[in-house]
């Protein structure tokens, strides 16, 4: 394995935990939407650069190289949900930037171009000692490596702001913050590395290349970990409460039925169409149905309807 | 076929209310006090929640006077189900509802309009499913112990 697959790996523990909570809970933030497709870009970014991937890729697009401007503008996406997941966490979201949009399409397409200009005639997963000492390749990786840079910055800035706000994170978000500061000196030693290849300071390549790879794997596995510090008790949270809310419709629906009866009234739970994704506002409804029926029943509200308990956080 | 049909329609009015509560460009979320403070703007006058004794099976109504508006449920509720009372209420106001669906309370508070929480309209129960999309707007839907933020 690559060392880029090495460092996937945390990835794709991230992804595999989202994708189940997805597929059985079906609720997620807007947040955890772009942080599943952060994951994904990324672990594929990383996961395509190797022998057999390659050796398919350069078949099927006769690019001997084409593998690794792929896993590159994965990563760039990847980096770009990132962000998108940043900004879906805040109150007043605003997910359409232009900047930022335009920001990474031009990102994209300075990394497609830089990349035909490239002259690697031999398909390999070391694409930058290889080919490392054309002006075009050292651009092409310090492109990338700077839209990475500042697109982590911001999200670490972004994530020391919501502590500082006193919201509650984590302590565990922290393992997030100094993966980022690791990622931005992964970028700098990228950078430096890309620019004495090209000065062909091979004295400064060796050393930079030396810490190169123990700062990308720090920096992967604690941005997982610290990206994941509250996705993972979410999802078993989440998980308790949708099996919990399951019993509930089991034990309501009847009541329901039975209360509508009594009141000669009957509401709109029975008629709407309830997506397994809504079984949140489906026992809101159920709850507040049940009540009102028994009101008008003259009967009394059943203890389980009583118990699904509101939590705005404020209220008039 | 009566059935398909059925949920067919169920879902265009999900749907349509679903709509209506984007077209009114609220943020994505708010608190409810923040929401009170957009209907009150949408009204054109300030609106008074509190609780009151009502008559019958009334859950809640809202009246309005010439200088302000008052929003009454009726004491007893859940926490749940009174925050469910006042959005319906504040649903009407978003809807922009002009007339009443309850003469004899027009009729009763004589010079004011009032609207009373019940489902026994198409409109009132198109106010309600306004209601339940306003419900996710301000976390009512929310796990209590969750936090939303960055990752979450």
């Amino acid at each position: 394995m690559t060392l880029h697959v090495w460092g996937s790996l945390p990835v794709w523990v991230l992804l595999t935990v989202l994708v189940v909570r997805l597929v059985t809970v079906r609720t997620q933030s807007a947040s955890v939407s772009w942080l599943m497709v952060c994951c994904a870009c990324v672990a594929v970014g990383l996961t395509v650069n190797q022998d057999d991937v390659l050796t398919f890729l350069a078949g099927v697009t006769h690019e001997p190289n084409i593998a690794d401007v792929v896993g590159r503008c994965l990563m760039v996406i990847g980096l770009f949900a990132l962000a998108q997941s940043v900004e879906a966490a805040a109150h007043t979201a605003r997910l359409l930037r232009t900047g930022r949009i335009l920001g990474c399409a031009l990102v994209l397409v300075a990394l497609v171009v830089l990349f035909l200009l490239i002259d690697a005639p031999t398909p390999t997963t070391q694409f930058m000692v290889v080919y490392g000492d054309q002006w075009p390749t050292a651009l092409y990786s310090a492109v990338e490596m700077t839209y990475i840079a500042i697109v982590i910055g911001r999200s670490a800035r972004a994530v020391v702001r919501e502590f500082r706000s006193g919201h509650g994170m984590g302590r565990i978000y922290w393992f997030f913050v100094v993966g980022a500061a690791a990622m931005v000196l992964l970028a700098v030693i990228a950078v430096g590395l890309d620019a004495a290849h090209v000065l062909g300071l091979t004295s400064v390549v060796a050393v930079l290349s030396v810490v190169y790879a123990p700062v990308f794997l720090l920096s992967m596995v604690l941005l997982s970990v610290g990206s994941a510090g509250g996705v993972l008790p979410d999802a078993v949270r989440e998980f308790r409460e949708w099996r919990d809310a399951r019993r509930r419709f089991r034990t309501l629906e009847p009541e329901l039925r039975r209360l509508q009866a009594a009141a000669g009234h009957e509401g709109l739970y029975f008629t709407n169409v309830w997506p397994r994704s809504q079984w949140r506002a489906r026992l809101h409804r159920l709850s507040v149905e049940v009540e009102d029926r028994a009101r008008e029943a003259g009967q009394a509200v059943p203890e389980a309807a009583m118990t699904t308990a509101a939590h705005p956080e404020e209220t008039p | 076929m009566t059935g398909v049909r059925a949920r067919l329609a169920a879902l265009r009015r999900q749907t349509d209310a679903r709509r209506r509560v984007q077209r009114l460009g609220l943020p994505r979320r708010l608190t409810l006090p923040e929401l009170l403070t957009r209907a009150e703007a949408t009204l054109g006058k300030p609106i008074e929640v509190r609780t009151a004794d009502l008559p019958g099976d009334l859950s809640a109504r809202f009246i309005q006077r010439s200088g302000s508006a008052v929003l009454e449920t009726r004491p007893g509720l859940s926490e749940r189900s009174r925050i469910a009372c006042v959005l319906h209420e504040l649903a009407h106001v978003f809807l922009a509802d002009q007339g009443c669906d309850h003469q004899a309370w027009t009729g009763l508070l004589s010079g004011r309009t009032a609207f009373t929480r019940s489902l026994d309209t198409p409109h009132e129960q198109t106010v309600e499913l306004v209601a339940d999309q306003l419900a996710l707007r301000v976390g009512l839907l929310d796990p209590g112990e969750q936090r939303r933020g960055i990752f979450r």
